[in-house]
């Protein structure tokens, strides 16, 4: 039921929360340009935690030597693009990264709208890896909108910690709350694509009945634990995390949020890692 | 050489000795955890209670030897990522060692379980059809080896002229997912594919 | 749909040692260690065969019933691949014999972790297996001066060699070498039967003069074969054998095939048309509801019956025999029981629905010819013989003994050329024991008489059994009844005082020896192998030894020749000859058979494997009765087909049997302890259990072989009816016990059992932990020592008991 496929796990985890941070974060810059609020630090962490979940992809493979090879197969392997286009996410936010400490206040560069475009394009072709029409579990939108609310709900709750952080002492109140504005109504939309997601993925799991095993059964026998624990936890973290981010925007003290936004990363990832492994854990291949 | 070789199962001679796997884990010295060729058992049936204490059913089980169909349109050759797997130009659908980095991907996709990872190497290996055998016009060890001989083997288009068409039947998957180069002779028990009436009932064995 | 519940990288778990270790070595560019797993100094197999690879014939010589020649790559003097029989497979008559998966895993089997090395001496209690290393020598000094001591103090009554069939392939190695020993020092304790055919081996004459059945291949012929608890896909599994020939005879004729037996075996699966299930022990009773139709429908074959057979009805009776005594008054219900076999009366029995049994006798009656064929499963129970006979009753009362496309009711024939065994000369002991009774020639031997325990030459026995003899054999506990029971008996150094095994393994038996000999296996010895005995095609391998001796093991016969040296009696046993002297010698006896041989047994191994074929057509068993009765009486004392026979009517009479056990003068059914009908000791093991012969092991042989213990594991069969009862899933650890002991397996809940009943494939290696609770599955913990009322046999089929999940 529960995959041991822990370094996948954290490998779309964290890159999927870095994307979402990158992505938030820099719609937040263009959203709030010139107003003051920082948003300095996302894109770092976004690199870092971009790096940490690579290599945790390494120790999946057999011969991690060979990664160089992955990118060989562009023409018909949803895997090595994904490979490349992850690569290029991590290059494009690193070159963001060394673009803003030489110019730090800059906007809507290049660069930013690229690293957005390329994030999202990340996170989409992670998805297609998984479309594979011999695995009817994942073969389904379910597993779109379950990357993507992932993106959303880790990446809004981290930007909510690191840019309540960086703002604890700001002066521009009301783009802080804007901002916070911002944050809350992106988990809460990455809440909602998570939601549905779980609806699809119960549809896609009862569709998967061959030959004697449905993997809804199955999950109904063995899951049910962690799918409710996977729920409890993202709601809790969201709600945690709205509730103080809409205090923050009447209050406008975005300094609020950072506790709650520390205890909803927590809560989020872990759900959402529980999820992961429930994703992985219900593979089930159709033939023999 | 053969240019697109395939294999023929005929069901009806199939006892499920299993004969066939123990002859390719002895050429090929396969570790545990490692078969190249595995034979299902599909099993159904149930037992109603009579009245007068006495049973009716209708159980039926039939085998199914499988190792990889080195398809046409190899689901595994599309999704590796390094094209370590890749298909040569005697049909034959096999591993490159040198750029494996075993990713298990091929293992994911492909729906009879022909890609087999290799723990001690890290990398995958599978049915080469016994690539070295071929090469000099003999037949891979699974045929050789069937006491029944209920395996063939050849070039797909003169196996379908002596067997007729390829016919698919439970717990095979959809053929246009992979175009497999497999033909199978259904016996009497045969279930069409798709159909829920039985299930693999030897997944500890394979 | 795959089943495997996760992701495929589950296998071995992802984030291993290994992985770790391969991670880092992206990082930092160090090499990975890559794990062991010889043992033994196994290597791996070189796809490509080069020159310094040579190739050598030799033979799998287990008890399956073919005789598989094996081809042998070795290297660097290890054996790196097995081959079988390539020679060519275009003709039916000299087609490829290829092995099974048993004889494929030769190489994981010679280098296995079980292999003996040297000569040992037991240290602990018999059983525990703990031994200690000692020289040839002083194993056979001690081996010699232990025979010499029990010969002079009981005689040699007391000195007994146990049925053991590990080795039936071959000539100077099989166990024939051990009577050619004795019978040069007095002699020893002879056994009858089998544990394999003791019911049928007995029963079987009184009806026909001998055992006999047409070849498998004569079904061509046949409009509608029934097996009757044959399942040649499972027991005669070779390529050669009678699997090839069933599958060659169904797709040439298309005929069809029913099957009977508790469990829908691999044969059903691919062969039956149809199945029907029935209870273990009640095929006797199925047989008299079939007779009941056909006789009272009009399809019995009143001229057949009355023209060859004895005791159909009253005109055909022996005069002596009280009126109400003929098979006809047994079916009808006119008999001493005043019971009329309906197909009612057999329905509650067998568990058979009524209409399927009519439906059953119809088609047999009508179908012209019909060929019966019984497997040595419904006669190896509590009232085999009874069962025996009786399915032999359905070829008979429809006319279709001794026709081609007919058969006798019998198991398959078979063919071969008879090449002859090591000579044995006499033994002067006459006396001889029903194979199975040997534990109680060490317990209670004086109990048995020629009334009470088939004892023959003798009327009484007179002394125990002192000295255990058992060479590539497991019979002493593992294949023998009541594990438990056996070992409490063995293990009083009293009673039987010295055990000597000859094996390969420490197998269970081996436990138990006192002195214990590692021997060569096929493969580290040259030899003669004749076709099996199970058959229809003759054929020879003049083997070439591949390697040498594992470690201390030596050839069997060598071990005899210094034995006999030890004796006294070396110059007789051996005619001065040594090992391969006796080999060229025994290959020239087998010239005079067929000189078509090449002139030395040198030449004949470059050659190998030697084949003869078939003969001209299929056998039909008693076909020269079937055309002249008068001029080729059968060996019976009518010279015809007893159905009622006087000599078993007259044993009845004279025999002392336990209550319950029934001998009967025709082939009735008659309810047994622990059988189907056993309500009460239902109450408290309310299944019945059998013990298939599977495909993992040749009995006991290959059960230690990993690779098989994985395409085929043991398994206890239990129906999705009883195992949802109880919680038990697919692939659960469970116990099976009742009063005689507890085994433990995995379960497989398949509907291919019948409700009401289990089977645990027999042969499975008994070891008991400190408990006495077996943790290998072997179902002998939970048989009995009660034999079967004529044959005195092994009724290793007929058990109740209980399951639970662990």
């Amino acid at each position: 039921m529960f995959s041991s496929e822990w370094s996948l796990v954290l490998f779309t985890v964290l890159t999927q929360a870095a994307v979402g941070i990158v992505v938030i974060s820099e719609f937040t810059r263009l959203l709030l340009k010139n107003s003051g609020a920082h948003l300095k630090w996302q894109a770092p962490a976004a690199c870092a935690l971009t790096a940490l979940g690579l290599l945790f992809s390494l120790t999946h493979l057999g011969t991690p030597l060979h990664s160089v090879f992955t990118i060989l197969n562009l023409g018909s392997s949803w895997l090595s693009r994904e490979i490349l286009v992850v690569g290029c996410f991590f290059a494009v936010i690193l070159l963001l990264v060394l673009q803003r400490r030489k110019a730090p206040e800059k906007g809507a560069t290049p660069l930013a709208i690229a690293s957005i475009v390329v994030g999202l394009g990340a996170v989409f072709i992670m998805t297609r890896v998984y479309l594979l029409p011999t695995v009817p579990v994942w073969n389904s939108i379910a597993t779109t909108f379950g990357f993507f609310g992932t993106m959303l709900l880790s990446g809004s709750v981290a930007c909510g910690l690191i840019g309540s952080l960086e703002n604890r002492s700001a002066k521009n109140a009301e783009s802080c709350s804007s901002m916070a504005g911002v944050f809350c109504v992106s988990a809460l939309v990455g809440l909602a694509l998570k939601f549905i997601g779980i609806v699809l993925s119960m549809i896609a799991l009862n569709n998967t009945d061959n030959y004697g095993m449905n993997a809804l059964h199955m999950v109904a026998d063995k899951g049910v634990d962690g799918l409710v624990a996977w729920i409890v936890m993202v709601c809790a973290g969201i709600g945690l995390f709205s509730w103080f981010a809409l205090k923050a925007m009447g209050t406008k003290q975005i300094k609020l949020i950072a506790s709650p936004a520390l205890c909803a990363l927590a809560l989020v990832l872990a759900g959402e890692i529980i999820g992961r492994l429930m994703f992985y854990g219900t593979y089930m291949r159709i033939g023999i | 050489m053969l240019k697109r070789p395939a294999f023929y199962i005929d069901t009806t001679a199939c006892t499920g000795c299993k004969t066939c796997m123990i002859a390719c884990i002895d050429k090929h010295d396969l570790p545990d955890g490692v078969l190249y060729r595995r034979v299902s058992e599909y099993t159904g049936g149930a037992w109603t209670r009579l009245e007068a204490g006495t049973y009716e059913q209708n159980v039926f089980s039939y085998y199914l030897s499988i190792s990889c169909n080195h398809c046409q349109n190899p689901i595994c050759v599309r999704s590796c990522p390094t094209t370590a797997m890749h298909k040569d130009a005697n049909g034959i659908v096999s591993v490159d060692h040198d750029k494996c980095v075993g990713c298990r991907y091929c293992e994911w996709g492909c729906p009879y379980s022909a890609p087999q990872f290799n723990e001690k190497l890290g990398k995958m290996t599978k049915c080469d059809f016994c690539r070295d055998d071929l090469e000099q016009g003999k037949a891979p060890a699974c045929v050789t080896a069937c006491p029944t001989r209920a395996l063939h083997y050849g070039e797909y288009a003169e196996l379908v002229a002596k067997f007729g068409e390829a016919q698919i039947i439970a717990p095979m998957p959809d053929p246009s997912i992979t175009q497999p180069n497999l033909l199978v002779k259904p016996g009497r028990n045969a279930q069409p594919a798709g159909s829920k009436n039985g299930k693999i009932s030897n997944p500890e064995e394979v | 749909m795959s089943n495997k519940k996760s992701a495929p990288s589950e296998k071995k778990g992802s984030v291993s040692r290994r992985n770790v270790l391969k991670w880092t070595a992206a990082l930092g560019g160090v090499a990975s260690i890559s794990g062991g797993g010889l043992f033994y100094g196994l290597k791996k197999a070189n796809c490509q065969p080069n020159s310094d690879e040579k190739v050598v014939w030799a033979t799998c010589n287990v008890n399956c019933g073919s005789r598989c020649p094996i081809q042998v790559h070795v290297r660097d003097g290890h054996v790196v691949r097995i081959e079988t029989d390539n020679t060519g497979d275009e003709d039916f008559k000299k087609h490829e014999v290829r092995a099974c998966l048993r004889g494929r895993s030769t190489r994981r089997w010679i280098y296995s972790p079980e292999r003996l090395k040297y000569p040992m001496k037991r240290v602990g209690k018999r059983g525990e297996g703990k031994f200690e290393r000692i020289s040839w020598d002083e194993a056979l000094d001690t081996i010699a001066s232990g025979l010499r001591r029990i010969i002079d103090t009981y005689g040699n009554e007391s000195v007994y060699s146990h049925y053991a069939t590990g080795v039936l392939g071959g000539t100077v190695s099989r166990r024939e070498g051990f009577w050619r020993l004795m019978n040069q020092l007095g002699g020893t304790l002879n056994y009858y039967n089998s544990y394999s055919t003791a019911q049928i081996s007995t029963a079987l004459p009184y009806t026909y003069g001998k055992k006999n059945g047409n070849h498998i291949s004569d079904i061509v012929n046949s409009k509608l074969v029934i097996f009757f608890g044959n399942n040649p896909a499972a027991t005669r599994m070779s390529g050669g054998g009678t699997i090839y020939d069933l599958v060659h005879a169904k797709k040439k004729s298309g005929v069809k095939v029913i099957v009977v037996d508790p469990r829908y075996t691999d044969t059903a699966a691919t062969f039956a048309d149809e199945w029907i299930p029935i209870r273990p022990g009640t095929d006797a009773a199925l047989v008299a509801g079939l007779a009941h139709v056909i006789i009272s429908e009009g399809m019995a074959d009143e001229d057949f019956l009355s023209k060859f057979c004895v005791g159909y009805d009253d005109s055909t009776m022996p005069s002596d025999i009280p009126t109400g005594n003929s098979y006809k008054d047994y079916i009808l219900g006119t008999g001493r029981d005043k019971t009329a076999k309906t197909p009612k009366w057999a329905e509650k029995i067998t568990g058979i629905p009524a209409d399927t049994i009519k439906k059953l006798a119809r088609e047999i009656g009508t179908a012209k010819p019909c060929a019966i064929f019984q497997g040595w499963g419904p006669q190896r129970q509590a009232c085999g013989e009874q069962t025996a006979r009786a399915i032999c009753m359905l070829s008979i009362l429809t006319g279709n003994v001794g026709i081609s496309g007919g058969n006798t009711g019998d198991r398959e024939g078979s063919y071969g050329i008879p090449f002859p065994r090591i000579p044995m000369g006499t033994n002067p002991v006459k006396t001889s024991i029903p194979v199975f009774t040997w534990t109680k020639a060490i317990d209670d031997p004086t109990s048995m008489t020629d009334l009470t325990d088939g004892v023959r030459g003798k009327k009484r026995l007179e002394k125990p059994i002192k000295f255990l003899w058992s060479y590539a054999g497991n019979a002493i506990i593992n294949q023998h009844s009541d594990c438990g029971r056996t070992a409490e008996i063995l293990q009083d150094e009293s009673k039987c005082e010295m055990i000597v095994v000859l094996d390969n393994y420490m197998t269970s038996s081996a436990k138990f020896a006192d002195i214990l000999l590692p021997c060569c296996t096929a493969l580290e010895e040259e030899d003669i192998i004749q076709q099996g005995y199970a058959v229809e095609m003759a054929y020879m391998v003049a083997s070439t030894q591949a390697i040498k001796p594992f470690f201390e093991s030596r050839s069997f016969f060598d071990i005899l020749i210094d034995l006999s040296k030890r004796m006294g009696v070396e110059k007789k046993f051996t005619l001065g000859m040594d090992r391969s002297q006796w080999v060229e010698y025994m290959y020239q006896r087998c010239r005079e058979i067929k000189s078509d041989l090449p002139p030395t047994f040198k030449d004949a191994q470059k050659i190998g494997l030697i084949k003869w074929g078939r003969p001209n057509k299929p056998k039909v068993a008693f076909e020269d009765f079937r055309k002249n009765p008068e001029a080729n009486p059968l060996k019976t004392p009518s010279g015809k087909i007893e159905i009622f026979s006087k000599r078993l009517w007259d044993i009845s009479k004279a025999w002392k049997l336990p209550k319950g056990d029934v001998i009967t003068a025709l082939p009735e059914y008659h309810s047994t302890w622990e059988g189907a009908e056993d309500e009460k000791g239902k109450q408290k093991y309310p299944l019945q259990l059998i013990g298939h012969h599977y495909k993992q092991r040749t009995h006991s042989s290959y059960g230690n072989v990993d690779w098989l213990q994985k395409v085929a594991p043991q398994e206890l069969w239990i129906n999705p009816v009883d195992a949802e009862k109880r919680g038990i899933k697919h692939g659960d650890s469970v116990k099976v016990f009742n009063d005689r002991g507890q085994t433990q397996a995995k379960a497989k809940v398949t509907p291919r059992i019948m409700p009401g009943v289990m089977t645990l494939p027999q042969g499975a290696w008994f070891k008991p932990d400190t408990d006495g609770i077996d943790k290998g599955g072997c179902i002998n913990t939970l048989t009995s020592h009660h034999p079967s009322p004529l044959a005195k046999g092994n009724p290793q089929h007929t058990n109740l008991v209980e399951v639970a999940k662990l």
